[in-house]
């Protein structure tokens, strides 16, 4: 299991009076499951989503993230698994805005360069037969890499991410040619060079996805990643998040647009802090 | 492929102070203004610190006995002030000599060229003793290996000399034999020669003018002051009280020790101005960096969060925000220690001149100590004015911080 929450809650206090954000919360997600969250805006999602990846400790409960405590970990422990094990699509635009996107998807390889960064992402497993027709297969990765059987109800799915791994070559140079593989397949590598400001909410979003894939996450978590898009932009990022998520990735998507609903395998919903399964 | 090295989280600092120029300009200049400020101020005191002490080293004496009413003009004679002639007109060397308390006592005659076509310059003529003198003859000696002879003279650091080693006092050309270090007194712009040249020096002096010269009646026996060393046990008040109950009329007193000391006195005064100025801008300086650096931490919540988000330690956040501080500091203290040094070093003898005081400028090595000091004091004042920036970034859930408002 890569991902288990276990009564998982966290309180806060507004004007002297305690309230739970997140209250008791089970959750278990394995290794290429694509889960939607959906719930009006403050009814904790965006706190769970902190809490499982160590940005916020919870009051009680437990994560385990890849079979490890989150709460037992200390900041560098914490740190390095949200760099190598998480990548965080987050809901505002967090490019940082002095960098080129390059250096943008770049600085998550960098952070821990005395640690070893093997990225044999499950990304390697997506087969080049995925992307040998028009590039724009609809259809479902299992677990185990192959192609499903195509489900006529899903919307068009881009071919899975092809990305090549860097496991073998850490050197500058490898990083680069990751970082332009990656926006190549999220088809902005013409903007490598371009600095934030100069991007589209598309765009911006496309960046910050290549930038969450960069170390190879096992677990992507996407914080409302169509909130501020139009339709478009809408079905390219989801087509992006399902086709990651059939790589292999576990995907934990919060969200209240319905557009982006389809793509996911479950639907669960928070309301005042609680989580059930959709209806 | 790119020409340029790729992103680190080191180079994080750096570029985040590229992309604001503006605001990175602004910090720079108030750092540069503090350094320059700090170092001005340090570099001044460490000179005139030296000028003090060189000035009690010259004034050996524990008492000088001078004609009633000069002792303005002996002072001004210790200090920087005008070259002036007077003299005794009774013999009275050995006569004080002859007091209880009176160890060691040597006669010193001055006399002022004209600043005329017959000198090169005014300067101040200093006749001494070489045979009793305690005062002048071991600094001359610690710098001029020999005996000055009759007609030769010695120069203070401050006398211009003819490129032939010579200079022309009273339309009579002297020979050079040494010129000495500066000492930021008085002496830097007198000539020295031996009581056997005093008499010609008179006797030039008169052929040229009769005003403000000795007149040659007296120029054997000239004397313009006695400077006296105490036995140990004795004061200088003491020993010029009974000097003073003698039947040795029209005597004066200097208290070198009190000239050393009311100089001491004007230059911590000065030296507190110039240590409330710092501070004053010190604060202030601190201020605005604090002001700046919070709200830019503040503008830059998301930046952090993002970070925080692809796996920055608390530490790495802290780095990158003292990492910006330090290095404005760094480079406002280069600016500011390099302008700052166009000014002190290159005008140090003006600097001397207008703040009347005695001003000897520092050796390399206590300059060099003092600009990384400076350099230190700037970066050290940058990192400080980050540091509650940084602490609140380092404290556990900054993400909370971070995200305040969204």
């Amino acid at each position: 299991m890569l991902l288990e929450a276990r009564g998982l809650t966290r309180e806060f206090s507004r004007r002297g009076r305690t309230f739970a954000a997140v209250d008791h919360v089970d959750l278990k997600i394995d290794g290429g499951d694509f889960v939607a969250i959906v719930g009006r805006s403050g009814n904790g999602k965006s706190t769970l989503l902190n809490m499982v990846c160590g940005l916020l400790r919870p009051s009680s409960g437990t994560v385990l993230v890849d079979g490890r405590n989150v709460a037992e970990l200390d900041d560098r422990e914490l740190s390095l698994l949200r760099n190598r094990v998480v990548g965080f699509v987050t809901q505002s635009q967090t490019l940082l805005p002095n960098l080129t996107v390059m250096d943008n998807v770049m600085l998550p390889a960098v952070m821990f360069p005395k640690e070893p960064l093997d990225i044999m992402s499950s990304n390697d497993d997506a087969s080049d037969d995925a992307v040998a027709g028009d590039g724009m297969t609809a259809g479902k990765t299992s677990d185990t890499g192959d192609m499903d059987v195509v489900d006529p109800d899903m919307p068009d799915v881009i071919a899975p991410m092809r990305v090549e791994p860097v496991g073998q070559d850490r050197s500058p140079d490898g990083y680069e040619k990751r970082v332009m593989a990656l926006l190549a397949d999220l088809g902005i590598a013409d903007l490598a060079g371009s600095h934030p400001r100069e991007l589209s909410g598309g765009e911006m979003r496309r960046a910050s996805i290549a930038r969450a894939l960069m170390n190879g996450p096992r677990l992507l978590i996407a914080d409302e990643p169509t909130g501020d898009l139009d339709a478009e932009s809408t079905a390219v990022v989801m087509r992006l998040l399902r086709s990651v998520a059939d790589g292999g990735t576990a995907v934990l998507m919060v969200t209240h647009d319905a557009d982006a609903l389809p793509y996911a395998d479950r639907i669960l919903a928070m309301d005042a802090g609680k989580l059930t399964e959709s209806a | 492929m790119a020409a340029i090295p790729h992103i680190t989280l080191g180079r994080l600092p750096l570029e985040n102070l590229r992309r604001k120029p503006f605001r990175t300009a602004s910090l720079i200049v108030v750092v540069a203004i503090l350094a320059a400020s700090f170092f001005g101020g340090s570099i001044l005191a460490l000179n005139l610190n030296k000028g003090l002490q060189s000035m009690e080293a010259r004034l050996g004496a524990d008492l000088m006995v001078v004609p009633s009413g000069s002792q303005g003009k002996a002072e001004a004679l210790l200090t920087n002030g005008n070259p002036n002639t007077f003299y005794f007109t009774n013999d009275i060397g050995e006569r004080v000599s002859d007091f209880d308390g009176v160890e060691q006592a040597t006669e010193q005659t001055y006399i002022a060229s004209l600043a005329a076509e017959c000198c090169d310059e005014k300067v101040q003529i200093v006749g001494f003793n070489p045979r009793t003198d305690f005062v002048i003859e071991p600094w001359i000696a610690s710098q001029y290996d020999g005996t000055l002879g009759e007609g030769e003279v010695i120069v203070g650091s401050g006398i211009n000399v003819s490129a032939d080693n010579t200079i022309k006092l009273y339309n009579h050309v002297f020979p050079v034999k040494a010129q000495l270090a500066r000492t930021a007194t008085g002496l830097d712009s007198s000539v020295f020669v031996s009581d056997g040249t005093v008499p010609d020096m008179v006797s030039y002096a008169n052929k040229v003018t009769t005003r403000g010269t000795i007149p040659a009646e007296y120029a054997d026996r000239a004397v313009s002051s006695v400077l006296v060393r105490l036995r140990p046990g004795y004061t200088a008040e003491q020993v010029a009280g009974e000097i003073a109950k003698s039947d040795l009329k029209g005597v004066g007193f200097v208290y070198p020790g009190g000239v050393t000391s009311t100089t001491k006195s004007s230059l911590n005064t000065m030296l507190a101005y110039v240590a409330v100025f710092l501070v004053v801008f010190w604060v202030l300086a601190l201020i605005v960096m604090l002001a700046v650096f919070s709200s830019s931490v503040n503008e830059r919540k998301k930046e952090f969060a993002s970070l925080c988000i692809m796996g920055a330690t608390r530490g790495m956040l802290t780095r990158i925000v003292l990492g910006e501080s330090a290095l404005i500091g760094l480079i406002g203290g280069v600016v500011g220690i390099a302008s700052a040094s166009l000014v002190v070093f290159p005008f140090s003898g003006a600097i001397g001149k207008e703040l009347e005081l005695p001003y000897l400028q520092a050796g390399v090595v206590p300059c060099l100590l003092l600009i990384a000091g400076s350099l230190a004091f700037a970066v050290v004042t940058g990192a400080l004015a980050s540091l509650a920036s940084a602490f609140r970034l380092g404290r556990p859930e900054a993400y909370l911080t971070l995200r305040e408002g969204e």
